[in-house]
């Protein structure tokens, strides 16, 4: 039973809340994870901050650093928009291939990261191009690299008090030098089985994993490395559960061709 | 707690609880029955309404989170007397079984038809890909939506 509903319109008093209310609250943003979970008796929140109406944790902006994503951006926008496609090229294909339409208009990036799946499409991509997440609370403010944010499935370093207020790009990942590929059991609506996020920086790749551990995991190589090599590298970083979707070993092979078809389309 | 909606149109006010979905409210509180529910967890599409211009399967949408909305059911699309062209060409074409993604789909295909003057088919389908249909095989929704397209006006580009 939700026991207090606060429908909230502006940045200080959803950080006033955060505070007051810490980890008996829940932010409600899209709601794609959060009603799914309440729905099935995971969690039962005595208090919702629905942050739909905070305008300004909306929108895609252009900053000396990168590009400046509002937590509350929906898939749909931020599929929707040329800057992404033009220097995000990675995040502009996680988000192509997100669930449904209605998903991608419900769902926002926020929701995504804070979420923690190691399927979350948005991650991967995210972490190639060295991405940063704005955390906010209250009493300050800090910025964590996104390959240090994710503690394991469902966990993350943000405090009962902070919030995700926007994740800060570097620019310049197009089509040529970066990309993002998900191996999923059908089209639309369903939560990949394996994905590869990739890009290139002079001689280094850097690719990473999603699906294929705990948390998104990254492994750097060269690009000229031998075939061996890689497969070693490519298997260090991964570590495949069997499930009901697909078996360790499946895994295993479906990222590893994924792998093998970057390199060729980079060859 | 309160809600106002701007629903098919015109405001109206209501008590609702902190848990209801918008979906409960429609279906069980208003009697806006032609929004099926479906699977309950966002992956059938069956519950689909325009929320503020843009689809959203309403099973998963919390109603105390859309006060001041406006939002638009089939009961919205579907004109008085007669029907949509899209529920037209869904008949016409035999896109409509035991009919229980109907409604789904033409709110979604609405959706898309009413942004755009010309659409590709692969446009067209991942429009549509939100919504589920056990009968049909959806190519026969497709031409059905295609159908209401032309009497739309609505043009086709090559893919
Ligand atoms: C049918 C279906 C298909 C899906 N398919 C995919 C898919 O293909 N790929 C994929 O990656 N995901 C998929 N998802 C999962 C989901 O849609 C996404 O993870 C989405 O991005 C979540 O965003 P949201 O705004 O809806 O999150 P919510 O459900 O609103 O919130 C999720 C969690 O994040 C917290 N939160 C939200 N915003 C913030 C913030 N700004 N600061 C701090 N905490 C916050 C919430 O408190 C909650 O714990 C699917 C879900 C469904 C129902
Ligand atoms: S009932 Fe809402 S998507 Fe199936
Ligand atoms: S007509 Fe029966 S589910 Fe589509």
């Amino acid at each position: 039973m939700i026991k207090r509903f606060l429908n909230i319109s502006d940045l200080e008093s959803l950080l006033k809340a955060k505070s007051e209310y810490g980890s008996k609250c829940k932010i409600l943003a899209g709601g794609t994870d959060l009603v799914v979970r309440m729905k099935a008796d995971m969690i039962d929140p005595d208090t919702i901050l629905s942050i739909r109406n905070i305008d300004e944790m909306k929108g895609i902006i252009k900053g000396k650093d990168g590009t400046v994503i509002g937590a509350l951006t929906s898939h749909t926008s931020i599929e929707e928009n040329a800057l992404i496609r033009k220097q995000h090229y990675p995040l502009y294909q996680g988000v192509y291939e997100i669930g449904s339409p209605q998903i991608r208009n419900m769902g926002t990036l926020g929701g995504n990261i804070a979420n923690a799946s190691p399927s979350g499409d948005t991650i991967a991509p995210l972490m190639v191009m060295g991405a940063k997440i704005r955390l906010m609370s209250r009493s300050k403010e800090r910025l964590v690299p996104v390959d240090k944010f994710f503690k394991g499935p469902g966990k993350t370093v943000m405090a009962d008090d902070e919030i995700i207020h926007s994740v800060i790009v570097p620019a310049g990942f197009n089509k040529k030098n970066s990309g993002f590929i998900k191996a999923g059991l059908r089209k639309a609506l369903s939560i990949a089985v394996v994905s590869v996020g990739w890009s290139l920086k002079d001689d280094k790749l850097t690719l990473a994993f999603g699906g294929a551990a705990p948390i998104v995991t990254v492994a750097e190589i060269r690009k000229d490395c031998s075939a061996a090599e890689l497969k070693k590298k490519v298997l260090n970083a991964i570590s495949p559960i069997s499930d009901l979707r697909a078996s360790k070993g499946y895994r295993e092979q479906v990222i590893l061709n994924l792998v093998n078809s970057v390199m060729e389309a980079l060859n | 707690m309160k809600i106002r909606l701007k629903l098919n149109g015109s405001w109206r006010e209501f008590e609702i609880s902190n848990d209801d979905t918008l979906l409960h409210v429609l279906r069980d509180e208003l009697r806006l029955t032609g929004t099926k529910r479906g699977c309950g967890n966002g992956e059938c599409g069956a519950c689909t309404v325009i929320l503020d211009g843009e689809t959203v399967t309403s099973c998963l949408v919390l109603a105390a989170s859309v006060d001041g909305s406006s939002i638009t059911t089939i009961e919205g699309i579907s004109p008085q007397r007669g029907l949509h062209p899209i529920q037209e060409g869904l008949v016409a074409n035999g896109g409509v079984q035991c009919g229980f993604c109907t409604p789904g789909f033409v709110v979604s295909a609405y959706d898309f038809l009413s942004k755009r003057e010309s659409f590709t088919m692969d446009e067209l389908k991942r429009a549509l890909s939100g919504n589920l249909c056990r009968c049909t095989g959806y190519k026969k929704i497709v031409e059905g939506v295609v159908a209401g397209a032309e009497t739309m006006g609505k043009e086709i580009e090559n893919d």
